[in-house]
């Protein structure tokens, strides 16, 4: 399997899982002196609109690219496979999504945390996010 | 490794027998994609209603002479 050989919309849950990541990966590297003892670290605001432009240039250039190379699927409409993909893959993600938030929130009261980490929130919407994306390419290769 | 339905068919060979009708053919009759198509073929997607029926009028037979349960998998 090589990359010539996915649709429109496998490279397209490709580039979102690559940027996805990507901002996971920054997202975690600003949080990770937290777990490393410096809870302090933490209280400062860090550069995370650096990680969302990225993100953005990354999502918009990869678009375009894959969209200039299969214009006639990329202008296609989704059919009921490609729907069905989408509604399972939403399906998964959100309750990963539900499940994390929920848990931290829990975790959150019982042990009297004062504050929702803008962060861990953050890092929750991206993890749900990634877990859509790769359910799309996985349901898309293997079958709904 | 590939999940497959218990719904089976002959649409590649009944794609042969109608002049050797492309996917992307009867995906464009059908208003699918060749995708989807491909995917119904190997098994990997159960269409919906509609286009088993429209599948089976195109080839003009019946929609048993198209498509067989055979079972959970």
């Amino acid at each position: 399997m090589t990359f010539t050989d996915l649709t429109f919309r496998e490279k397209s849950a490709l580039i979102h899982m690559a940027a996805l990541t990507l901002l996971l990966v920054f997202t975690l590297s600003i949080i990770w002196p937290f777990f490393s003892g410096y809870e302090e670290v933490i209280l400062e605001v860090k550069p995370l609109w650096v990680a969302v432009i990225l993100f953005i240039l990354l999502e918009i250039i990869g678009h375009s690219v894959v969209a200039a190379w299969n214009a006639k699927e990329a202008n296609a409409e989704a059919d009921e496979r490609e729907k069905i993909v989408v509604m399972k893959s939403n399906f998964y993600s959100s309750h990963v999504l539900g499940f994390i938030l929920i848990g931290y929130i829990s975790l959150s009261m019982l042990f009297q945390i004062p504050f929702l980490s803008i962060y861990f929130v953050f890092i929750a919407f991206v993890i749900a996010e990634l877990i859509n994306y790769s359910s799309q390419f996985i349901l898309s290769r293997r079958g709904v | 490794m590939a999940k497959q339905i218990p719904i089976s068919n002959n649409i590649k060979t009944l794609r042969f027998l109608n002049d050797e009708m492309t996917q992307q053919e009867l995906a464009d009759k059908l208003g699918l994609t060749r995708q989807t198509i491909a995917a119904i073929e190997q098994r990997k997607y159960s269409p919906s209603l509609e286009a088993a029926f429209k599948i089976a009028m195109i080839f003009d037979k019946s929609l048993e002479e198209v498509f067989s349960f055979e079972g959970a998998d």
